[in-house]
């Protein structure tokens, strides 16, 4: 703390004083949009990812029940996603949400190969990958990446295996890197059969959505690294 | 079973959440005194005018109060978050004088220096010349290279938090600071700089 101000320093405090006073912002619950809250909420659950946290899905079982999702932080603020059996929605909502991930999940019955729903509430945004892209797709594949195997790295020791009874994700797992536009838009999930998953969420620009389909064509490899 | 995180133990300061320096006078108040020595040194590794100094104090902290909601914490510490609202602040100063504007401020800091604060000002200038040598050395690069590295170098910030405040990854930021300094140093021995600051060659960059 700087408590010795010169002139300048104290003169400019004051100016700055009476701005706040005569103009100040209105209180965050009246002004703040939803978007921005959410946002917090991812800050709130990366900020204490000192290392690697690690939310596990354990439901329909003791303690020893096959994990059905797991769902990490990385350090450098990645987040990795693995989801093994279509079990408990909510807790898999509650572990994306802690992880900042604002996720709506649903479980669909589709036919392998098949695309789950692909719906919003509004024309999908239609615009090239670059820095100014509405949905955040500055490259291919956008915000969010279809890992196999092994490359799940992040996944650590809730890395899928072979031989795991892998539902959907058939072995493959989404990774969302730090600069993801995920952490500060809501998504609906769509999980489908073995592989296939849809993402949809807000664009950028007003009344426009984006959407990303993820499916699994190749058989799964044994090979883990 | 959910495994949580560990609970979090944020720093008790009285701008905490950030917000409240928008609102609250005496939040502003600490908030200003913990960081008003880094902001002048921040302006003073890139401008050189006494006066124009002071009005860009006065300008990045009206655009803190302005954009403190828009405060990350898991992208990095205050103090990084408050060079990138003084990035943008001087990018908006150089837009005006480019347009030749005359815009008024609704502070007008070169308006609260008077003679002893001016010294001030002025060691403070002096302190920085180095540094405003790097600053135009390092002003030649691309842009994107030329933040970060600015921000790594001039300013201190490490490479995670320069990377946050700018939106790329820890890796591509390494990348690009090992691309950019071996160009900066050329640049400085060039222009006659007879010793390269070592802040020119962050230490955590490697090849």
């Amino acid at each position: 703390m700087n408590s010795t101000l010169d002139t300048f320093e104290t003169a400019l405090l004051a100016e700055l004083r009476r701005e706040v006073a005569e103009h100040p912002a209105p209180a965050p619950a009246r002004r703040r949009p939803l978007r921005r809250r959410l946002m917090l909420v991812a800050a709130g659950a990366v900020a204490t990812a000192a290392a690697t946290v690690v939310a596990v899905g354990l439901t329909g079982g003791g303690p020893t029940a096959s994990p059905a999702f797991a769902v990490t932080s990385s350090a450098d603020g990645s987040v990795s996603l693995a989801v093994y059996r279509l079990d408990d929605r909510a807790a898999l909502e509650a572990a994306l949400g802690e992880h900042g991930i604002d996720a709506t999940v649903h479980f669909v019955s589709t036919e392998p190969g098949e695309v789950p729903p692909f719906e919003a509430d509004g024309p999908f945004a239609e615009d090239a990958p670059g820095p100014q892209n509405s949905c955040g797709v500055d490259k291919s594949p956008g915000p969010a990446l279809l890992l196999r195997d092994g490359g799940t790295d992040g996944l650590g020791a809730n890395r899928p295996k072979p031989g795991d009874d892998l539902g959907v994700g058939g072995g493959y797992g989404l990774e969302f890197p730090a600069d993801s536009v995920l952490f500060e838009r809501p998504v609906t999930f769509y999980f489908g059969s073995p592989g296939s998953m849809t993402l949809v969420y807000p664009s950028s620009r007003p009344g426009e959505w984006c959407g990303q389909i993820q499916m699994s064509t190749a058989p799964r490899e044994a090979e883990v690294r | 079973m959910v495994v949580r995180p560990p609970p979090s133990t944020p720093q008790s300061t009285p701008y905490d959440p950030l917000d409240r320096i928008s609102r609250d006078p005496d939040a502003l108040d600490a908030f200003y005194r913990d960081h008003v020595e880094a902001v002048q040194r921040f302006v003073a590794r890139r401008v050189s005018d006494p006066h124009l100094a002071a009005d860009l104090t006065a300008d990045i902290f009206l655009a803190a109060v302005d954009s403190a909601a828009s405060y990350d914490r898991s992208r990095g510490p205050v103090v990084a978050w408050l060079y990138g609202v003084g990035r943008n602040a001087i990018a908006a100063e150089a837009r005006r004088r480019a347009r030749e504007l005359h815009a008024v401020r609704r502070i007008e800091g070169r308006r609260l220096v008077d003679g002893a604060a001016l010294t001030r000002i002025e060691e403070r200038l002096d302190a920085e010349r180095a540094s405003r040598r790097l600053h135009r050395a390092i002003a030649e690069l691309p842009e994107a290279d030329r933040a970060l590295l600015e921000l790594v170098s001039l300013d201190g910030l490490s490479i995670a938090d320069a990377a946050r405040v700018l939106g790329v990854k820890p890796a591509t930021a390494r990348v690009r600071l090992h691309r950019s300094r071996g160009r900066v140093t050329a640049r400085l021995h060039e222009t006659g700089a007879t010793e390269v600051p070592d802040r020119a060659l962050p230490v955590e960059v490697r090849p």
